[in-house]
């Protein structure tokens, strides 16, 4: 088994690698990354998946992509995308409206997925399906966060909202607020990280006992905008552009 | 990479994730401890006083000299110059005026017998003699001569002239010569140094070449009612500059899942970006803090959810999708790592959003997502960025102080438009804008500080016209952006007329947004009639691709004509390739239009060495055909550009039409027949005679 789980993940973090283009992450340390990351994922299980903020990808279903199934006016044979194109209507137009399938980035993402290709698969038709792998992408786990800044009232807002009323619009005054907080050190970004200290303990290697994986559960914040499928080339500013 | 963190046990989980995440504006960074250092603490109130002298007079000037129209024809206005007889007092003549039916404005520069009258009933400006009028004058017995004023042309240097709807900034000049604040220049201290919106050639730039935000201003549209959210790391919302025209209800902290966006503190400042978007779009006027944002009294929306060590496409569609109905233009300045070699676009669920907001958003108008075009250089290509390259986004570069292109700029056929931004040698030549905890910085810098710069123009156009759909908005911009006095630094890319006239760059675009021309043109938009999409053909047999020559491939098509669905008059054309390659980073994509319009839809990216991938049904987009009929052949070459050899295989090749069946600008009038929806219509009309 333990032998399978291996081989399985060293073929995908090859192919991942080569995909990607990681040159600088050694594919050992990726294997180990990875190790942990489904470890981690197995035992946090479906407790983390009934997130809070599904209804944004339910309430699509009536909308926008899939709308031209419920809708008398709009062809009941459109496609998903562009492989169905052809064998079913040479001419796909839809009046004045945009549609999702006008764009395959919408297939290309879906089609070079490392994870799982088969359950990201979109065949024609199937709106059904569609849906469903579009739910579960949400389903599989949470990961960590930085300190949160405070949340100053803004005008005309006051303590009832759950903002913070007795603040002062200064660095220092952030830099407080957060420093009293147990929360992620972004060492990108911070001068001083308390190096190592509670922080290595929790790297021992592929296994984890259960008292450092409560650990990391309760650090990882209680935010379901986080969970889902992870974009392997994200969009957050960095400081690495050579100019 | 941008994830060489400590070895937090997370940080791991961060590295797998997070592997190659840039933000666009990294040149802030570099800058970042000059910026502080430098904070500027003179005022140089002296400048500003004479600011303030010339401040109406200029404006006024710069509005009649883009109020007379070119001179083709001569042009005649209301204005008459009356000569006495005889030296005579004001409140004689001003009974000669009226017993002609004229209004006496008064003594030409102090003369007794030289007089300035208007005749009420006489438009402004029209082409021919009045010379009834003049005739009318000239037998009253106490006038000796009567000349009716001609009209010309005084252009800025430099500068192409507004073409668009002229004579209604000019009148609003003189109503708010009173005094009316629009009139002059803001009294916000770092004022002087927003050369992108007013241009004096402050750090040797290019007088006039600017947003020309004041013609927009003085016609009184400064985004009232309008919000536009700044997707980003937070905004200092309780920023003086900012906090009351910040939208509470509208804002949302996505990386910390609670109503408030403040941004989060590291040692380095590094969460300003977002404060600083919003102070170029939406920065109060003349109350003493920072500069002034282009469209000062519209608001602001933060939505912070770029700081966490991971992106999701939750976080990202959730982002775009926030309350579309309060919230009018979302402004995005990231995407993709620009580092030459991604090939990457909006998930599954963050299509959705995309495609929700434009058919949905705005009680069914459509949001506006304003797109950076990215940072990548001229060895990224932004159709790689499906964020940019997508049809719904409006994709902005940047032009830095002078007209050249900035250094960073990642040009693209899908780039509609240009605004400003940082990158000439002067450090100071960044953009003056709001920075966080209270501050002001000059050196936000990037694609990313272009893109505010354009949701703020569009912010003024909603107001000016607040049932512009997302589709007005674009028209609005390819009709009424500027060729200015853009160009390529390095003479790679030249400024092309398409088949109707209209003129682009693969840097810029149809050129450098004007607000005083896209408010004075949006005032009386009719909304452009029904889009239609058309897949106007497709090839899939496998070629192969040799080294040395290209591969031609075409599409004969009518473009649907004939079906309820024809696309006649073009908007957006996707060319959706499938193609593989032994390096993916040295092939070159041109399509070409029936109507000899040539496209870059893909140039070299030599960071670019995928050779297994390639492109799977990729759309690479042009908008370099806007307003072109498509019935005809469209031609797509694929070549190498490469030391080494290589060799690949296109799989398909699908061209997708998006435009209207009827022509798009048939209802609106065309004051200027020298203005390019002139042009543009006049084209159509042709055409039409023509079929």
């Amino acid at each position: 088994m333990m032998i399978h789980c291996i081989l399985l993940v060293s073929a995908l973090v090859s192919t991942q690698a080569s995909m990607y283009s990681i040159t600088d992450l050694k594919p050992d340390h990726l294997f180990v990354n990875n190790m942990l990351l489904r470890d981690l994922i197995e035992r946090m299980g479906n407790e983390l998946a009934e997130a809070a903020v599904d209804s944004y990808v339910d309430s699509q279903e009536s909308s926008s992509g899939v709308r031209g199934f419920s809708d008398k006016e709009i062809p009941l044979e459109i496609p998903l995308d562009y492989e169905g194109i052809d064998a079913i209507n040479p001419k796909t137009n839809i009046r004045d409206q945009e549609y999702l399938q006008h764009s395959s980035l919408w297939s290309h993402q879906q089609l070079n997925n490392y994870k799982n290709n088969n359950r990201y698969k979109v065949k024609p038709g199937a709106a059904v399906k569609l849906v469903a792998s579009s739910k579960s992408e949400k389903t599989e786990n949470q990961l960590p966060a930085y300190c949160t800044p405070p949340n100053p009232c803004p005008v005309e807002y006051n303590g009832e909202n759950n903002c913070l009323v007795n603040f002062k619009n200064t660095a220092a005054f952030s830099r407080d607020y957060q420093s009293a907080q147990d929360c992620m050190c972004d060492s990108e970004h911070m001068l001083n990280c308390p190096s190592g200290s509670d922080v290595d303990n929790n790297v021992p290697g592929v296994s984890i006992s259960s008292a450092d994986f409560d650990q990391i559960v309760e650090r990882f914040q209680d935010n379901p905008y986080f969970r889902g499928e992870k974009l392997p080339i994200a969009a957050k500013k960095g400081i690495n552009v050579g100019y | 990479m941008a994830s060489a963190r400590v070895p937090v046990f997370s940080t791991v989980l961060a590295r797998i994730i997070c592997r190659n995440v840039y933000h666009r504006y990294c040149f802030t960074r570099l800058n970042e401890s000059d910026a502080k250092m430098n904070k500027i603490t003179s005022k140089r109130q002296h400048r500003r006083s004479i600011f303030f002298t010339f401040g109406f007079l200029l404006v006024l000037l710069q509005t009649m000299n883009r109020g007379l129209t070119e001179v083709r024809a001569e042009i005649f206005t209301n204005s008459f110059l009356v000569r006495m007889r005889e030296p005579s007092a004001r409140h004689l003549v001003d009974q000669i005026a009226y017993r002609n039916g004229f209004v006496n404005l008064g003594s030409v520069l102090g003369s007794q017998t030289e007089f300035h009258f208007v005749h009420r009933a006489l438009p402004n400006v029209r082409n021919r003699r009045s010379i009834p009028h003049v005739r009318r004058l000239k037998v009253d017995p106490m006038i000796h001569t009567a000349i009716q004023q001609s009209g010309f042309k005084r252009v800025k240097r430099g500068y192409k002239p507004l073409k668009v709807d002229k004579m209604i900034p000019l009148l609003n000049d003189i109503k708010n010569a009173d005094g009316d604040s629009v009139s002059r220049d803001p009294t916000d201290p770092y004022f002087q140094y927003q050369w992108y919106l007013k241009n004096t050639g402050q750090n040797g730039g290019k007088p006039k070449l600017d947003l020309n935000v004041e013609a927009a201003w003085a016609q009184g549209y400064t985004g009232k009612n309008v919000t536009t959210a700044i997707m980003d790391d937070g905004v200092d919302y309780m920023h003086a500059d900012l906090m009351y025209n910040y939208n509470t209800k509208a804002s949302y902290d996505f990386s910390s899942n609670d109503p408030y966006p403040y941004p989060r503190y590291t040692d380095d400042w590094f969460n300003s970006h977002g404060t600083r978007c919003a102070g170029e779009v939406a920065g109060a006027r003349d109350n003493g803090v920072c500069g002034v944002g282009v469209a000062y009294d519209s608001r602001i929306a933060g939505i912070r959810m770029l700081d966490q060590p991971y992106m999701t496409d939750l976080i990202e569609a959730n982002s775009m999708g926030h309350e579309p109905n309060l919230i009018d233009i979302y402004s995005a300045s990231w995407g993709p790592t620009d580092d030459g070699k991604t090939v990457d676009g909006p998930r599954n669920a963050t299509m959705r959003a995309i495609v929700r907001g434009v058919n949905e958003g705005r009680k069914g108008l459509g949001n506006i997502y304003v797109w950076a075009s990215g940072d990548g250089g001229e060895n990224d290509d932004c159709n790689c960025d499906g964020y940019a390259a997508s049809m719904w986004t409006v994709s902005i570069n940047s032009a830095i102080n002078d007209g050249q292109n900035a250094h960073y700029d990642e040009s693209c056929s899908s780039t509609l438009a240009s605004t400003f931004s940082n990158g000439a040698k002067d450090p100071n030549t960044g953009v003056a804008t709001t920075d966080l905890y209270g501050q002001c910085t000059t050196t936000h810098s990037g694609t990313s500080a272009a893109a505010p710069e354009a949701a703020g123009v569009f912010a003024l156009a909603l107001e000016a016209n607040s049932q512009l759909t997302w589709r007005d908005i674009q028209h609005l911009t390819v009709l009424t952006s500027k060729r200015n006095s853009l160009f390529d630094a390095k003479g790679r890319f030249h400024w092309t007329m398409n088949g109707v006239g209209l003129e682009f760059n693969h840097l810029f675009g149809y050129g450098v947004l004007d607000a005083g021309a896209m408010v004075a043109l949006a005032k009386n938009w009719k909304t452009v009639p029904p889009r239609y999409h058309c897949e106007a053909g497709t090839i899939q047999t496998t070629q192969e691709v040799p080294n040395h020559r290209s591969i031609l491939l075409k599409i004969k098509t009518n473009a649907c004509s004939g079906t309820e669905y024809a696309v006649n008059y073009l908007e957006h054309v996707q060319a959706v390739i499938s193609l593989n390659a032994t390096r993916r980073g040295d092939l070159e994509l041109f399509l070409t239009s029936p109507m000899g319009t040539r496209s870059m839809i893909l140039s070299r990216r030599i960071n670019d060495d995928d050779q297994r991938d390639g492109f799977n049904k990729w759309p690479f987009m042009t908008t370099h055909t806007w307003g072109e009929y498509p019935q005809g052949t469209w031609l797509l070459e694929v070549s190498f550009n490469s030391q080494l050899p290589q060799h690949g295989w296109i799989h398909e090749f699908t061209l997708m039409l998006h435009g209207t069946k009827e022509p798009p600008y048939a209802g609106l009038s065309t004051a200027d027949p020298h203005s390019k929806l002139a042009i543009v219509k006049k084209a159509h009309e042709e055409h039409n005679t023509v079929m």
